[in-house]
């Protein structure tokens, strides 16, 4: 059975049920509307957007349905992201981004955690300054500020 | 022309990205711009660790959560062996948002003026003060104001549970204050020892909500506990954890389970560990007079005074939202009808976890764990995860004792003599007929629980089971398990089971038959030993496993999709033995292991859904190479492996041999693990310095999917460094580099 979704440029795309349904979003909103062949609009994700997103559900359509563990600290994880995955999101920073809060829209944790991942490995190791650089921001602490910010968080500096 | 400047992470994704760093990082973080500073000060501050044997470190943490309190939502306090010292005065100011008083002489307190309180009250409604103000230190007086304002909103809800009375007490702090109470109390007891104080005064305007507090250190901190604990915001905490690890000389440390389900309706997850901890009731206990959910069991602890007043803030009949709960042993040894009746209350209980550094000599006299057993099947239902580390009686099946009347077979079992027994010695042969009763009765015992009709078990929904350290785990259960464990899919058996007699010598003490008499015409004709063994049957004692045991309950379990049977040995006869078997039947007569024949190995159940194998196949070092291709390909019928692992943590001299020489090539058959299998652990010991490369770029090849190769080397008998470097050689090579596994490990031993 297929579905078809509606990006916000009004282009459809016709994709199995069981891949549009890795998004826990459109799985909801199919069993809430039954059995229809009425498209699902998408009015937060473009075409783009959308185009890459479906491509990440296809790759993953069997993969199992994440459990999260008790113990998981998603501090230590931010490494084991799969060789597919890790070329799937060598983008450009805004698509990026659109990939991340498309995933956050619709509600697929995978691709939300593998985007999530991919931005932390960006930032880690980095100094402030080279963060700045790398997502084009402007720093606009005041000399004083930055001192008083470094030493009252001294303690995490070698944490 | 300008290259267009990437968009910026939009905020709401910050705290997503945040979550994946560590503190480093997000010191960093904090230090990029206000937006960036704003969204990492939140997960800095949210979750911290106050361990008080790193004084430095701490210092510079304390003064900077002082005026952030407001962002703690996890504190994990750890202390050493001998307390935590001037760190306690800053744990409580960190977490209560109250001055330093835990040191203070009482008898230096002076009575609090009329104008002091009405100055505190002033300050009472605070809660939402600006961030990083912080506040001025409090004088004694101030705190004594609170005391008695707290003091005041007992007195007039004398329901209250103790962390609601606390959060009451703010709120009183806000209604007028009748200086004559606050003056009365001081009156009354000049002298009120710290821990009443403590107990009494209350949080600040500025406590933190927190959802998460963990409390680790030994029972010389057990009042800044218990303070903490009184005072903690009872509607927002969802986890605690308190790990006693050392009560003192000849001490034990009681928790009063109920009194915090009581007081802190919203945990999902408790944890009250250590096996100095003695789970008493306050309800249950003689002394009606012990208000605390903690106090140490000492005659010298003081802080055991107070309100005696039954909380009935929560209603009892109301289910708990707990999901985690972990104890130690000793909960098993509470006694009485009621002993467990706070379960009643654990409807939505889904996992538990036992662990135990006691010793069984010490734990299993008393314990009584078909009585936990059976309260945990009737009121939590959803219990689905049982994960037990160290010695502790826990039974996961109901064995009913046999009633003499129905053992009339064992009688004639035991009356029983082979004719060829009478041609031999009495005594010789009286030891024959012992040893040929013992097996009768241990079949007779095997084809009951197969059937599945004596054992009922006590949780119905297990999907995950883990047992570590020195534990109990009995054939019985694990046989039973296998038949009825229709939702068992995890499975690890860590350690072997423990070699210490006192677990398998418990047995139901309530059940109605206990008590039934042996028939005459049974005493008569049995001997001492032939009695303790029919006793041990009618009993149900349980007793160890052995790698037999572990492969029947593979045959019989058909939903596992994780095994690791890693702490026990699982040998290569035990998996062969079917085929001898099955042989000796057919044939009449029995092929050793290097016999003739085709090589049968005995299904296992679980051969279509198992996704993760962890053994360590134990074979002896004269085995025949085609006995070890045939392990080879019997463990090629696993079809959806993603992570093998035969890599023993008992580490034998002798394993499977991944070589083509002993038939690898055989776990990896058309349409089997190949196009699964991400992680592989072998020994490859036997692997030759220059066929490394070869077996890398081989199993990279039959398995698109492998991304993970851990290889061990045990040099048993040569040159450790010269073969160590020889071994690691083949890692150097470019086509092993470029293959399409990217994590290839060696470990040497």
């Amino acid at each position: 059975m297929t579905v078809i979704l509606v990006s916000s440029d009004n282009q459809d795309f016709k994709v199995d049920k069981e891949v549009a349904e890795r998004s826990i979003l459109i799985k909801n909103m199919l069993e809430d509307v039954g059995e229809s062949d009425s498209p699902i609009p998408l009015p937060n994700v473009t075409s783009a957007v959308l185009t890459k997103v479906i491509e990440y559900c296809e790759h993953h359509r069997n993969d199992p349905v994440q459990v999260p563990e008790e113990t998981d600290d998603p501090r230590k994880r931010s490494n084991d992201i799969e060789e597919w995955d890790m070329k799937f999101m060598q983008v450009d920073q805004e698509m990026l981004f659109e990939i991340i809060l498309a995933a956050n829209y619709l509600d697929i944790k995978p691709l939300l955690d593998v985007g999530c991942k991919t931005v932390a490995n960006i930032i880690k190791g980095k100094t402030p300054e080279e963060i700045r650089k790398a997502f084009n921001i402007v720093n606009d602490f005041t000399p004083e500020e930055e001192a008083q910010i470094k030493k009252e968080n001294e303690w995490a500096e070698d944490r | 022309m300008s290259v267009p400047a990437p968009k910026q992470i939009p905020p709401e994704l910050l705290t997503l990205i945040f979550d994946q760093l560590s503190t480093k990082d997000l010191y960093q973080c904090l230090l990029v711009s206000r937006l960036w500073h704003n969204q990492a000060q939140a997960h800095v501050y949210s979750n911290v660790t106050l361990d008080t044997t790193k004084r430095r470190h701490n210092q510079s943490l304390v003064l900077a959560l002082k005026s952030r309190r407001h962002l703690l939502r996890k504190v994990e306090w750890r202390s050493g062996r001998l307390g935590s010292g001037a760190f306690e005065d800053d744990l409580l100011d960190i977490v209560l948002d109250y001055g330093p008083v835990v040191n203070t002489p009482a008898a230096a307190v002076t009575i609090p003026a009329i104008n002091d309180l009405a100055a505190d009250k002033g300050n009472t409604d605070n809660n939402t003060r600006k961030l990083g103000r912080g506040h001025p230190s409090r004088s004694l007086s101030r705190s004594f104001s609170r005391l008695a304002s707290v003091f005041r909103s007992k007195s007039i809800q004398t329901t209250a549970a103790p962390a609601t009375t606390a959060a009451t007490a703010i709120d009183a702090t806000t209604a007028d204050i009748d200086a004559a109470t606050a003056t009365d109390v001081v009156a009354a007891d000049p002298k009120p020892d710290v821990s009443t104080i403590t107990r009494l005064m209350g949080p600040g305007p500025n406590r933190p909500t927190l959802q998460h507090f963990t409390f680790a250190a030994d029972y010389l901190t057990g009042t800044l506990l218990e303070t903490v604990l009184f005072n903690l915001t009872p509607t927002t905490l969802t986890t605690l954890e308190v790990y006693i690890k050392y009560a003192g000389p000849a001490q034990s440390y009681d928790v009063d389970i109920e009194m915090i389900l009581e007081a802190y309706p919203c945990l999902k997850n408790l944890c009250l560990d250590g096996s100095v901890l003695r789970y008493t009731s306050r309800r249950r206990s003689e002394d009606s007079t012990v208000p605390s959910a903690f106090s140490a069991n000492s005659t010298s602890a003081s802080f055991t005074t107070g309100a005696a007043k039954e909380p009935e803030i929560f209603d009892i009949h109301q289910q708990h939202r707990l999901e985690a709960f972990t104890f130690g042993p000793n909960l098993l040894r509470r006694e009485g009808a009621d002993a467990f009746l706070f379960v009643k209350r654990l409807g939505n209980l889904k996992r538990i976890r036992v662990r135990s550094t006691t010793s069984y000599a010490e734990c299993a006299p008393k314990s009584r764990p078909w009585d936990f057993g059976r309260a945990l099947k009737a009121h939590c239902p959803k219990l689905e995860s049982i994960d037990i580390d160290g010695p502790v009686v826990f039974w996961l099946f109901d064995l009913p004792i046999l009633p003499y009347d129905q053992l009339p077979h064992i009688t004639a079992m035991v009356q029983q003599s082979p004719s060829y027994l009478l041609a031999i010695p009495a005594e010789l042969a009286q030891l024959l007929k012992d040893k040929r009763l013992r097996l009768q009765l241990m079949d007779e015992e095997q084809e009951e629980l197969l059937e599945g009709k004596t054992a009922v078990s006590f949780f119905p929904q297990l999907k995950k089971l883990i047992v570590d350290g020195d534990h109990s785990l009995s054939v019985q259960d694990l046989f039973s398990l296998g038949v009825q464990g229709r939702f068992l899919t995890h499975l690890e058996i860590l350690r072997p089971a423990t070699r210490h007699t006192e677990p398998w010598e418990v047995y139901d003490k309530d059940d109605k038959n206990i008590d039934s008499a042996p028939t005459p015409t049974l005493l008569s004709a049995v001997g001492p030993r032939a009695i303790r063994m029919v006793e041990q049957r009618r009993l149900q004692l349980r007793r160890s496993f052995d790698s037999r045991d572990v492969i029947l309950f593979l045959q019989l379990c058909s939903s596992l999709r994780f095994l690791s049977v890693t702490g026990c040995s699982v040998t290569s006869e035990s998996l062969v033995d079917s085929y001898i078997a099955a042989l000796t039947s057919a044939t009449g007569s029995s092929t050793g292991q290097g016999g003739v024949g085709t090589p049968f190995i005995r299904p296992w159940a679980c051969e279509d859904t198992l996704e993760t194998l962890k053994i360590g196949l134990d074979v002896p070092p004269d085995y025949p190479k085609e006995h070890h291709a045939t392990l080879w390909k019997y463990l090629g019928r696993f079809k959806k492996l993603r992570h093998l692992s035969l890599v023993p943590t008992l580490k034998p001299r002798w394993v499977l041999i991944p070589t083509f020489d002993h038939g690898v090539e055989g776990l990896f058959p058309e349409g089997g693990m190949s196009e699964t299998l991400e992680k592989l652990e072998l020994v490859a010991t036997w692997w030759e310095a220059s066929v490394g490369k070869e077996m890398v770029l081989w199993l990279a090849k039959s398995c698109p999917k492998l991304k993970d190769l851990n290889l061990e080397y045990h040099f048993l008998f040569s040159d450790f460094t010269t073969m160590d470097v020889r071994h690691r050689a083949f890692l150097e090579e470019e086509e092993v580099k470029k293959c399409s596994i990217k994590n290839i490990d060696v470990l040497s031993w």
